[in-house]
């Protein structure tokens, strides 16, 4: 059965096979966390939004309870699940002098964000979110930080882009200079590709995105796509 | 206001709104609709978090709207004006 067979709308393949593969990667060991702690991660995010009245519960945020989360790391994802309005330079540093590395801030945001952008997509078709899965590894996470990685004035370390960024940079963005928000998760580089991913194949690719002209989606000229955009953007407060 | 609505804590609202959206742009026209809606609850996220700056070559082509709309009073705000 596919992801959203119970949608009266028409989803593509493509959209079915990656939000399918986004399902899964909450249940899967990250760079920084257990398959365990991810799926708690996402439970905990969809906890905090249904409670908040944002989304409408189906029943999964036992799956938070399962594994012990860091008080820290609960107030990352409690904070992002909501917006990130409130995050600043201090929140980022508290929750690392609290415990959270800076690896694991970057890969819990990477991961409720990606989660939110699922919810609020189901929300929007009328469907219920989709389901967590439960725990599919038990292989430990990786831990491994880029030696690219450098301070370039956010709250985390990032990779620069390509050239000074080197083969991982040309990898994960491709070639020349990249955007910052694709640039935003890449302490993890699995976040930053999977962000990137869904922004290519949902809204525009760095090779599309300044012809003005294109639309991506048959159904929305671009002035109508940058208006939901701002619109959101809007409501969550974001500068960016 | 579908943009508006899919973020909201008011269900009829938004199934009022979804309603329009599909008189006025059909069944993929939701769809699209919903794409983006949520690709931006992601990217909004991600950028707050992470307080990511915007490029200096956009700074001064929206420097009137941002100033009219309000947007220089997001707390986000800092992450840019901070960091130039």
């Amino acid at each position: 059965m596919s992801l959203y067979s119970d949608a009266e709308y028409p989803i593509s393949a493509d959209t079915e096979k990656l939000h399918t593969d986004e399902i899964l990667s909450y249940a899967r060991p990250g760079t920084w966390g257990t398959a365990a702690q991810r799926t708690a991660i996402a439970a905990t995010a969809r906890k905090v939004r249904s409670d908040a009245g944002v989304q409408e519960s189906i029943g999964d945020e036992g799956l938070a309870s399962k594994t012990a989360l860091s008080k820290p790391a609960q107030r990352v994802a409690t904070a992002v699940a909501l917006g990130g309005v409130e995050i600043d330079r201090t929140f980022c540093e508290k929750a690392q002098a609290d415990g959270v590395t800076e690896g694991e801030y970057v890969e819990i945001v990477g991961l409720v964000s990606r989660l939110a952008h699922l919810d609020v997509f189901a929300r929007g078709i009328g469907v219920p979110s989709r389901r967590l899965r439960e725990p599919v590894d038990d292989k430990e996470p990786s831990c491994e930080r880029p030696l690219e990685a450098k301070r370039e004035g956010f709250f985390t370390e990032t990779i620069p882009s390509e050239p000074e960024g080197g083969a991982l940079a040309k990898s994960i963005f491709g070639k020349g200079p990249t955007p910052n928000i694709l640039r935003s998760l890449s302490l993890v580089p699995d976040e930053a590709r999977r962000l990137n991913a869904i922004l290519n194949q949902e809204y525009f690719s760095v090779e599309t995105i300044m012809n003005f002209d294109s639309s991506s989606h048959e159904t929305l000229s671009r002035p109508q796509i940058e208006i939901i955009a701002a619109k959101v953007s809007e409501l969550n407060q974001c500068f960016y | 206001m579908f943009a508006k609505s899919v973020l909201s804590t008011d269900l009829d609202r938004l199934v009022a709104a979804r309603s329009r959206l599909f008189d006025c742009l059909g069944p993929a026209g939701v769809v699209s609709a919903s794409l983006i809606a949520a690709d931006f609850s992601m990217v909004d996220r991600v950028a707050n978090a992470i307080g990511i700056s915007v490029e200096p070559m956009v700074m001064g082509p929206s420097e009137d709207f941002r100033e009219r709309l309000g947007i220089n009073e997001f707390p986000s705000a800092a992450n840019t004006f901070g960091a130039t």
